[in-house]
């Protein structure tokens, strides 16, 4: 008898984790679509990668914390207005970050226009759909989480894209012949994240599977 | 038995043998032409069109069909609007791009909204642009390396749309002796392949015929050339691929519209955007693209030109009839309704013609109870004590005989 409720308080368990899972079973991007915008057009390499995922790291923690705590005294139906105010305000200190990395015009060259678009996109303010109030602490931990869900999918798309269509992995050639200039234009980052969110869909269910043979077996 | 064969053969499988067969002529005639390196080029096609299908098959855990030529047909129409001097992973590539995200990404065959050669040479033609488009000449023997060192050329096409004037013969336009892609050049041989495909009927005559005469006309009409309307025509026909494009592109069935007037539209239609891609669009060949941008309005095309024909006025007999046709199909509809109508029917006629409705309700009612009986026959003592206990169990919901088992 206590084996089984062992059993059943691991399953839940499991089920919990996948639920609240923004890295892999819940991705973004992958799984659930958002910021897909920024990762078709703009994220055709390892560098921009980098420098969406900063931004988006910086954007959607704060914007998730300080959202949370104003949007209790605002009426729900201002609550995507007010998060994406909340987002241009966060886009700040994220382009003081990325400054001390990148000249400006780098940034303006490797990104263009989706970095500071980012403000109004869901990948940043789909939590204020959410009538759900979160803890500091809540909040700050699913911010890091989609955040780094995120990173995961545009680097994967970044280093893809570049590897196929400029023959360059971080800069150094990696590729024998020729360019797939295919894959530096939009409908190349349509392909190439198609591929991958079904690839991630597979491995997806292979996990799952796998996991109910394990709880089967036990 | 050949009726079995025909069960067991994939649906796509004598269409496409039809076309591969026509198809071999033009690889004879570029082996004739080029040496063997264009057949080397449509081996590998062949090879890795079965392989994706190998490979697709590993991944949905479905069985490979070997009679579903598709794949291999698709491979072989893209192959042969490459050059031949074309690099092999090219073709590769683009053999790779036509099957796995142009045929298998949809589901398979018939599941595409474009066929999936064009798809896979727009690719192509976007990721190779410096190398597709040149072309060597006719009689040179070329290298079966991977990378072709000969003298290559710009097609009559390409230079029409440079703006230039190409400096062939009619006799050598018609007879594919050019410059160009390795099976679009053969004009002749291209229309006798429509011709024994619609003889065949694998292909109906509507949408390559007003395909062609659409670019035609255009080509007539407005001359990019300063030689005038005719070698303009001329040109225009016989040099961009219409014809490859007419007898395999434009006639794929599965995404072809289904009446012969959305037919006719859906040609014209290619043919306008196709001769508009070559005039304002970055490629001579503008076929492929307007394929991928007119194909997945063809089942539109057939919702418009079929409500059109719905409208139809009906005379008074023909109005009868069709009442008639629906009290017949209402009555096979329903077999236990017939089943009872018939009874009093022949209790009718040997009674006599005046029976009344009464009389027939009350036979009707008759018939249901004896049906009732047979059933609680043939029901086993168990399961009608079983019913029986179900019923009583949901009889306290019901007021009514609540209060009738009070009372006894």
């Amino acid at each position: 008898m206590s084996k089984d409720r062992k059993r059943s308080r691991l399953n839940l368990s499991i089920e919990e984790f996948r639920k609240e899972d923004l890295i892999f079973n819940n991705n973004p991007v992958f799984v659930s679509g958002l910021g897909l915008a920024a990762l078709i057009t703009a994220v055709d390499s390892v560098r921009s990668a980098f420098i969406i995922s900063v931004a988006v790291f910086i954007m959607s923690i704060i914007t998730r914390i300080i959202g949370n705590i104003v949007c209790k005294y605002i009426p729900e139906r201002l609550w995507i207005m007010s998060y994406a105010l909340i987002a241009c305000m966060a886009y700040i200190p994220s382009l003081l970050v990325l400054e001390r990395m990148y000249s400006l015009n780098a940034i303006r060259i490797a990104v263009g226009i989706y970095l500071p678009m980012l403000v109004a996109d869901s990948m940043v303010i789909s939590r204020a759909e959410i009538p759900l109030r979160e803890t500091f602490m809540q909040s700050t931990v699913f911010g890091l989480r989609s955040a780094v869900g995120f990173t995961i999918a545009a680097f994967l798309v970044g280093s893809v894209r570049e590897v196929l269509g400029k023959g360059t992995f971080i800069g150094t050639p990696a590729v024998i012949h020729g360019n797939l200039k295919i894959f530096l234009t939009v409908c190349g980052g349509f392909i190439t994240l198609s591929l991958l969110s079904a690839l991630w869909q597979r491995l997806i269910s292979i996990s799952k599977s796998f996991s109910a043979r394990g709880g089967d077996d036990k | 038995m050949q009726e079995e064969n025909r069960q067991i053969l994939h649906p796509s499988f004598r269409g496409c043998r039809d076309q591969m067969l026509t198809m071999v002529l033009l690889i004879g005639l570029d082996v004739y032409l080029y040496g063997p390196r264009p057949a080397i080029i449509i081996l590998i096609a062949t090879v890795f069109a079965v392989i994706c299908d190998l490979v697709n098959a590993l991944f949905r855990r479905s069985r490979y069909d070997i009679s579903d030529l598709s794949s291999v047909c698709f491979a072989w129409v893209f192959a042969l609007m490459m050059p031949a001097s074309c690099n092999y992973y090219i073709v590769i590539f683009g053999t790779v791009v036509t099957v796995m995200l142009g045929k298998w990404v949809f589901g398979g065959w018939g599941g595409y909204p474009f066929h999936p050669a064009t798809f896979g040479f727009a690719m192509t033609a976007i990721c190779y642009s410096s190398r597709v488009f040149l072309y060597p000449k006719p009689f040179t023997k070329l290298s079966l390396g991977i990378e072709c060192t000969a003298k290559l050329f710009r097609s009559p096409a390409q230079i029409l749309k440079l703006g230039g004037t190409p400096t062939v013969d009619l006799q050598d336009l018609i007879v594919g002796d050019y410059s160009g892609p390795m099976g679009t050049t053969f004009f002749l041989i291209l229309i006798a392949a429509l011709i024994l495909l619609i003889v065949h009927r694998e292909f109906s005559w509507h949408a390559s015929g007003s395909f062609m005469l659409t670019c035609a006309v255009w080509a007539f009409l407005f001359p990019r050339i300063n030689a005038g309307h005719v070698r303009s025509l001329m040109y225009e026909v016989l040099s961009g691929g219409i014809a490859f494009a007419a007898v395999y592109l434009v006639n794929e069935p599965t995404i072809l519209p289904k009446t012969p007037r959305a037919k006719l539209i859906y040609g014209a239609s290619v043919g306008i955007f196709s001769m508009l891609f070559t005039r304002i669009g970055v490629y001579a060949l503008g076929n492929c693209f307007a394929l991928l941008l007119v194909s997945p309005l063809s089942t539109f095309l057939d919702n418009v030109t079929e409500r059109r024909s719905r409208v139809y006025v009906m005379n008074a007999d023909e109005i009868e009839a069709s009442y008639a046709e629906m009290s017949t199909a209402e009555a096979e509809g329903s077999p236990a309704a017939s089943e009872s109508e018939q009874e009093p029917a022949a209790e009718e006629t040997q009674e006599g013609s005046d029976a009344s409705d009464d009389e027939a309700e009350a036979v009707e009612a008759e018939a249901v109870a004896d049906i009732g009986e047979s059933v609680e026959e043939s029901v086993p003592e168990e399961e009608v004590s079983g019913e029986a206990a179900s019923e009583e169990e949901s009889v306290p919901d019901d007021p009514d005989r609540n209060g009738e088992e009070e009372e006894q």
